[in-house]
């Protein structure tokens, strides 16, 4: 019997790929886990590196007001060290540049096809 | 000319849910609780002599709300009034505050709030003060316990007039300078009367940005034992256990539940400055080696993730 387990579909533009968040995970730790190198930092939602733009509804998480404003948050960014999905999301760098993705069969990951970073 | 500043006193440090704060500095950092009033607590080290070493106040933002440097006599109060006054620094006298006497507070050119102050109550350490043993019996097992509170890294828009403000007008010494090709310094480790390597130290950064402030951690055993406490609890480490080519310092980066970094610092291998001694330089080309000694290279992560 395999625990079922709600999860939601992150589409990252303009890479064009969607990875798996499941219930209550950062979007960060969802990403690193599949191998997509977002930019972040402190990983405590103070630092504001890990911002990114977000459609659709995240938990913002306890993050620093400086570096994520009220009115950040209404125009769609979300520090990702912090944010948890709430429905299907897409998501985008600040400059809306490519982020960098890790092909898990180029290294240490040929044992469990994941890897972890938090 | 003498030392008129003995040590980095307290920091007062913003944190985003005191609660969460309390549970992190107290039962992983090992710091004992002073008192906590509202939406502050006070606490200090084992080893402090002092009422107190880190304020925590409740807030929206972290990052740093003020540190405060503690003269060697109380009469060196009125001889920084008078260097502030000389230099047009505006300051304000503040009387009292928790279990303190009176204080100058001022702003830096860097933005950041700093006071200076002599009287505080000296309550002593966790050790009696006949024939003490060298360690309290009761320190908690699991947490990092650090002695004292070593020093702070604060970032400074214009770096160079910040180390030009603390050593004429607060008469802090270097150690060690990051110099520009024009030989002018952009970084810099300022040290007090206890003579080691460092009680302040500034690179370029945002006004008012706290990089980390740190305690004193030193030996090789302790230093792994902090990193896995870290580990254990699920800490974040963002760098280390490492040493630094500046200040030959062996330490550990971390952040606290809020993304405040911290430092276990200690371990600077016969470390010895002598007042008068000419200061050591480093480049834009050895800074790497100087600040992660042996990863020799600067991580972006150190100029851009602070609060």
């Amino acid at each position: 019997m395999s625990e079922v387990r709600t999860a939601f579909k992150i589409h990252l533009l303009p890479n064009n790929i969607t990875f798996i968040c499941h219930e209550g995970q950062t979007i960060l730790d969802a990403a690193l886990r599949a191998g997509i190198e977002l930019p972040h930092g402190c990983t405590r939602g103070g630092c504001g590196v890990c911002k990114i733009r977000v459609k659709g509804k995240v938990d913002f998480g306890r993050v620093s007001r400086a570096m994520l404003t009220d009115q950040e948050k209404e125009s769609g960014f979300c520090l990702s060290c912090r944010a948890v999905p709430l429905e299907d999301l897409e998501i985008s760098l600040i400059d809306g540049a490519s982020a960098k993705v890790i092909q898990h069969d180029e290294f240490y990951s040929f044992l469990f096809k994941t890897r972890t970073n938090l | 000319m003498p030392f008129r500043i003995s040590r980095l006193g307290y920091v007062e440090v913003r944190v985003l849910d005191l609660d969460d704060a309390l549970d992190f500095y107290t039962n992983v950092l090992g710091l004992r609780l002073v008192e906590r009033l509202g939406k502050k607590a006070y606490l200090k080290t084992w080893d402090d002599q002092l009422a107190y070493c880190v304020i925590l106040t409740e807030s929206d933002t972290p990052g740093m709300v003020r540190a405060a440097f503690r003269t060697v006599d109380p009469e060196d109060v009125d001889y920084y009034e008078k260097k502030l006054k000389q230099y047009e620094v505006p300051y304000e006298v503040i009387p009292e505050d928790y279990k303190r006497g009176k204080a100058l507070r001022f702003k830096t050119p860097s933005g950041h709030t700093f006071e200076i102050y002599y009287e505080i109550e000296v309550p002593g350490n966790f050790l009696p003060k006949e024939s003490p043993d060298p360690w309290p019996r009761d320190l908690k097992s699991d947490a990092i316990n650090p002695p004292k509170i070593d020093h702070t890294l604060i970032t400074a828009p214009d770096p160079t007039k910040m180390i030009k403000f603390c050593e004429e007008v607060l008469e802090f010494r270097a150690t060690e300078y990051v110099v520009n090709s024009d030989g002018q310094p952009v970084a810099a480790w300022l040290y007090q009367a206890r003579q080691q390597p460092h009680d302040l130290a500034i690179i370029p950064g945002r006004e008012a940005g706290m990089h980390h402030f740190a305690f004193h951690i030193s030996s090789a055993q302790d230093i792994f034992k902090a990193a896995d406490i870290m580990v254990m609890n699920d800490v974040k480490i963002d760098w280390g256990p490492g040493r630094h080519g500046i200040t030959r310092g062996s330490g550990i980066y971390f952040f606290d539940p809020f993304g405040n970094r911290i430092e276990t610092f200690g371990g600077y291998t016969a470390y010895l400055y002598d007042p008068g001694a000419k200061p050591i330089i480093w480049t834009e080309e050895t800074m790497g080696k100087g600040v992660f000694y042996y990863e020799r290279r600067l991580v972006e992560s150190f100029l851009t993730v602070y609060t």
